[in-house]
């Protein structure tokens, strides 16, 4: 009767145990960065160089190429949150032309535990020739420096652009 | 039955020759207030005795015989003894009466007459352990037959006896004695492990008190072990615990990341 009994449970606690596995899968915890630009490409701009840099200090970075043959704004890049734990984590976009660069911008930001979210950089033609003297700082909409703190939002599956057929050029530049 | 009749009749003319066999012998003689109380429960016994209350009437003159090791106090417990059945301690009582030679002559005629008829009613049996260690125990319906009493005859009443040889609260050994009048018997106990037995009322009935709320206290523990819900909470309990454990170590699987169009596509932290 013994064995019996703990037969049953054995098996009621592997049943338990499967439904909680089966139930429990979920999101990577990930940033998708999505770089937008009012540049063209390849002709103002042929590279992107991505810095990312987790709390710890630690830093990883990824390029994007534009040619004839890749595509042009918007890129993105899937940013997964591994060992680097909880905290603030930048992210600096430098836009290049051959060595030389075009313009820069930076952000701040936390991962979501189980979601997968957007962080939006655009790059901007005001802000090509904006130089902040604080890392804390990145060039604004505007062309002023402004503190580098930046939301996420939800990632869709697609990343939206501004700069399509110049008709979100306007409302950014306009006083 | 007669012969626990004349035994009744007798306690009472043992009374007087019992106090005197108090006052008479003993280097360490008890003292007053113990004496007193030795009279007392010895009252007591003899008021058990003849209402048949064996049992009980044993206990008291048990009490009296640690005040006073004298023959009536001998006498009156092997005859209450010799009324429960008791036949190996009884005989060993009322033969020290028998043969204690400043005993009071009738004293030794009536222990005589209760070894004569025990002798009527039973037979005789040597009981020998056969690999035994040295704690294994001899219990004879409940009763501890003492190490000193195997390898030789000791007498038992005519019928059916449970035999168990215990090594502390393990029952090693378990067997029906049969025993007629005027048998003589050879037993061997060879305990040969743990025996799946269990103590019955039958067998239990205690002439050691403390003996025997052993052995039901070991029976009750032994119940409580065979409870179907004791296990099923220990299995509920050990499921919790199981699922805790599972919960604070499971990462759950994760879906794939989403790629990009960068070199690489992914990078993590």
């Amino acid at each position: 009767m013994h064995a019996s009994l703990a037969h049953r449970w054995s098996r009621a606690i592997g049943l338990l145990l499967l439904a909680l596995a089966a139930a429990c899968s979920s999101e990577p915890t990930e940033v998708m960065l999505v770089v937008d630009g009012e540049f063209a490409t390849p002709t103002e701009v042929d590279n992107l160089a991505v810095t990312l840099t987790a709390p710890s200090g630690a830093t990883t970075s990824a390029t994007a190429t534009f040619d004839a043959s890749s595509p042009g704004f918007p890129r993105t890049l899937g940013m997964l949150r591994g060992q680097g734990g909880d905290g603030d984590y930048v992210v600096e976009v430098v836009a290049r032309k051959g060595a030389s660069t075009v313009v820069s911008r930076r952000a701040r930001f936390r991962f979501t535990s189980g979601q997968v979210r957007m962080l939006r950089i655009d790059l901007l033609r005001v802000c090509a020739s904006v130089s902040c003297p604080s890392l804390e700082r990145t060039c604004g909409d505007t062309g002023i420096c402004v503190r580098i703190e930046a939301s996420t939002d939800p990632w869709s599956g697609t990343p939206p652009s501004q700069f399509d057929a110049g008709v979100g050029i306007q409302p950014l530049l306009a006083p | 039955m007669p012969v626990l009749r004349r035994f009744r009749t007798t306690f009472a003319a043992m009374l007087a020759a019992m106090w005197f066999g108090i006052g008479a012998v003993g280097a360490q003689a008890p003292t007053e207030a113990e004496l007193a109380e030795a009279r007392r429960t010895f009252q007591v016994g003899l008021a058990h005795a003849d209402r048949g209350e064996w049992e009980d009437a044993v206990v008291s003159f048990r009490h009296v015989l640690e005040v006073r090791d004298a023959p009536p106090v001998l006498y009156n417990l092997g005859a209450a003894l010799v009324a429960l059945g008791q036949y190996p301690e009884a005989e060993t009582l009322l033969r020290r009466v028998v043969e204690d030679t400043a005993a009071d002559a009738a004293l030794v005629g009536r222990a005589t007459a209760a070894l004569e008829n025990m002798r009527q009613r039973g037979g005789r049996v040597t009981f020998r352990l056969v690999g035994a260690g040295p704690s294994s125990v001899v219990w004879i319906d409940g009763v501890v037959l003492p190490r000193d009493s195997l390898g030789v005859e000791v007498p038992l009443l005519a019928g059916d006896h449970v035999v168990v040889v215990r090594e502390g609260a393990d029952e090693r050994h378990r067997q029906t004695v049969r025993v007629a009048v005027g048998e003589v018997l050879e037993v061997s106990l060879a305990p040969s492990g743990p025996a799946t037995a269990e103590p019955t009322p039958a067998d239990g009935a205690a002439a050691i008190p403390t003996s025997a709320d052993d052995s039901a206290r070991g029976a009750r523990r032994r119940e409580r072990l065979r409870n179907p819900w004791l296990w099923g909470g220990v299995a509920a309990g050990a499921a919790l615990i199981g699922v805790v454990v599972f919960a604070s170590v499971y990462e759950p699987p994760v879906g794939d990341p989403v790629r990009g169009n960068f070199d690489p596509p992914v990078v993590r932290f």
